[in-house]
């Protein structure tokens, strides 16, 4: 249990990190503001300490003692931070959103709540289970991401053989942000405890569920990011995969985290895009930093953010804000190149190489192989047709029906071809190399459901008359007053 | 109220409410299937406490040689590899090739092996047998 300590740490100090830095404050209602803050720090916590335990080992200082000096002196600094801003502005008002922005609230959104709480701890026991009869995951987590993290968790220089070219099939060149996390609890902990990169698993799929419904919530209206929270639910192959202990499910999650914080940019104050775009930048290279194919989103993603913006905002705008994503990025690309450069190359992907892709796309078998994977696994990822989460989609669609306000088309536009362009390239590197697509469609899941519920119609909207529809452009955010509270209650 | 919006409404809630907790209670059940009738699949409890003699033995640092009578092209022979491997871990498992020549080399084997033959062909001296398919061997000099 002595693992766990590490962990609450790194994501005690994002949560305190992202509640300073209050990235959506004004955007929507509160509670969602607070569940994104939530959610988000917790996956950037994780994320800023494993880049954090990887340079304290490659410059051989991870020590049980360093770590937790580091997490002290990280947590001390942001406290003091906090209480410094709270005596220099003892009565700062919290922005709220104008009154334009403010979606009134579907009456029965209450049922929607108690269902997703109780589908949630319905599958939260059903983790337990699985849990308790693989605590040391699947087959990639023990012979790939935690049998690194035992390497670099080890005493002296063992650390070497998480990137050893001796380790011939597990993939020495892999990123390492969820084995580095693994190890740093380990390394504090001194034991091997499966409860590490079990709760590590169950934090990341609570946070992406955290992230999802509450940037739906503030982009779009609380039944949205209900519904798709719901919608997850029907994911029978996504449910699966946190108990694996594999790198997808850490991956779904920075890749929704980028494109949310991406998307409520264009619906954020100017003076605030920066900050949410230097986090959604982060998210991105946080993914490069998971895994390879993060690498492939980061620059899908910054082409498609670019390109949306420079669309709907013109160019010079588009310009100076991508320089912001770009910056975030920085990090986790700097530690993924650093990384690529001590570790052989061993990524099948890289090593099939264009030749290897351009001979399985020649070959009309493998073709139909890997189509043959594609509709198999999209078929197995819901555990019936009957609850398939296309079947759900597509009664949603048929009854709430698509409806984009213009101040969400360049979110749905960048996140629409992010999906698709990243899913293209997974087709593309599959003809070469394997075809794992329920993994593939798991990374994605979050954020295809991101993008469908910014574009469905949500319940609030279809039960009020259309002109008390709300408007999604961004006004000036209002303090909170005594009078506004009142009329609202 | 939009003519027909309450009924489109309340289709939607409840095609969301219902696909999401049936998805929820088949995932639940699937999983209790998985804890009843098949739990840890690999054996890795089971490997662990036949390799643990071996991780009591090797220093932390070493880099271990790896024989065995299953082949590694087959299912089993990479189950047993990274399962020994994970187990070892942080000591570095290698296959044994002739251009490696680790120290120490673990025997991982399902049938009884031919001992004397394995030292005379791999120049290795055996340590210790641990029982159960398990021998440490040690490179002859």
């Amino acid at each position: 249990m002595l693992g766990l300590i590490p962990l609450l740490t790194a994501c005690l100090a994002g949560c305190v990190l992202l509640r300073l830095l209050r990235p959506a404050a004004g955007v929507g209602p509160g509670w969602a503001t607070s569940l994104l803050e939530l959610g988000l720090g917790v996956g950037f916590g994780i994320g800023l300490s494993s880049m954090l335990f990887f340079v304290l080992t490659v410059t051989g200082t991870a020590t049980a003692a360093t770590i937790l000096l580091t997490d002290g002196a990280m947590l001390a600094a942001l406290a003091a931070v906090w209480f410094y801003l709270r005596r220099r502005r003892p009565g700062a008002a919290v922005p709220v959103p104008a009154e334009g922005l403010v979606q009134p609230a579907y009456r029965y959104n209450w049922i929607l709540a108690a269902l997703l709480i109780s589908a949630l701890i319905i599958v939260l026991d059903g983790m337990r289970n699985q849990a308790a009869a693989d605590p040391h995951g699947m087959w990639d987590a023990w012979a790939i991401w935690n049998v690194r993290a035992r390497f670099l968790a080890g005493p002296g220089e063992t650390w070497r053989n998480a990137i050893s070219p001796l380790l011939e099939r597990t993939h020495p060149d892999y990123p390492l942000l969820l084995s580095g996390f693994v190890a740093r609890c380990w390394k504090v902990a001194g034991d091997y405890a499966t409860i590490v990169p079990i709760a590590t698993a169950l934090v990341f799929f609570l946070a992406t569920l955290a992230v999802l419904v509450a940037a739906l919530a503030l982009l779009r209206s609380a039944s949205s990011g209900l519904l798709a929270g719901l919608t997850v639910m029907t994911g029978f192959t996504y449910l699966s995969q946190p108990m694996w202990q594999y790198s997808d499910i850490p991956l779904a999650y920075y890749y929704l985290a980028a494109v949310a914080l991406a998307s409520l940019s264009w619906k954020a104050e100017e003076p605030r895009k920066p900050l949410l775009l230097f986090l959604a930048g982060y998210a991105a290279g946080c993914a490069a930093w998971t895994k390879n194919e993060g690498l492939l989103f980061a620059a899908v993603f910054g082409c498609c953010y670019a390109a949306a913006d420079w669309l709907f905002s013109g160019f010079n705008p588009a310009l100076r804000r991508s320089l912001w994503l770009a910056a975030g990025m920085l990090p986790g690309l700097v530690l993924v190149g650093w990384l690529k450069m001590l570790a052989p190359v061993a990524d099948p992907v890289v090593r099939a190489g264009k030749k290897g892709i351009a001979q399985g796309a020649a070959q009309s078998w493998r073709r139909q192989f890997v189509w043959r994977a594609i509709a198999r696994n999209a078929g197995e990822f819901g555990y019936t047709p009957a609850t398939h989460p296309l079947a759900a989609l597509a009664i949603m669609a048929a009854t709430l029906r698509f409806s984009l306000p213009r101040a969400l088309r360049p979110a749905a536009v960048c996140g629409a071809a992010a999906v698709g362009l990243v899913f293209g390239g997974y087709v593309v590197v599959s003809l070469g190399a394997f075809t794992p697509f329920g993994r593939f469609f798991s990374q994605l899941f979050p954020l295809f459901l991101l993008v469908v519920f910014l574009a469905l119609r949500p319940l609030e909207e279809l039960l009020e008359p259309a002109g008390a529809a709300p408007a999604t452009a961004p006004d000036a955010p209002k303090k909170r007053t005594k009078k506004k509270r009142s009329s609202r209650a | 109220m939009r003519q027909g919006g309450q009924w489109r409404a309340w289709t939607a809630l409840a095609a969301a409410s219902l696909a999401g907790l049936a998805g929820a209670v088949f995932y639940w059940a699937h999983t209790s299937r998985i804890l009843r009738e098949e739990p840890d699949a690999y054996k890795i409890a089971e490997q662990q406490a036949r390799l643990a003699g071996v991780v009591e033995m090797l220093p932390a640092d070493a880099t271990v040689g790896y024989l065995s009578d299953v082949p590694f092209g087959k299912a089993d022979g990479q189950v047993y590899f990274f399962v020994a491997q994970y187990v070892l871990a942080p000591r570095l498992l290698v296959e044994k090739k002739p251009e490696r020549r680790p120290r120490w080399v673990l025997g991982n084997f399902l049938k009884r092996p031919d001992i004397e033959q394995i030292e005379k062909e791999h120049g290795v001296k055996l340590v210790r047998s641990f029982g159960r398919g398990v021998y440490l061997f040690e490179r002859t000099p």
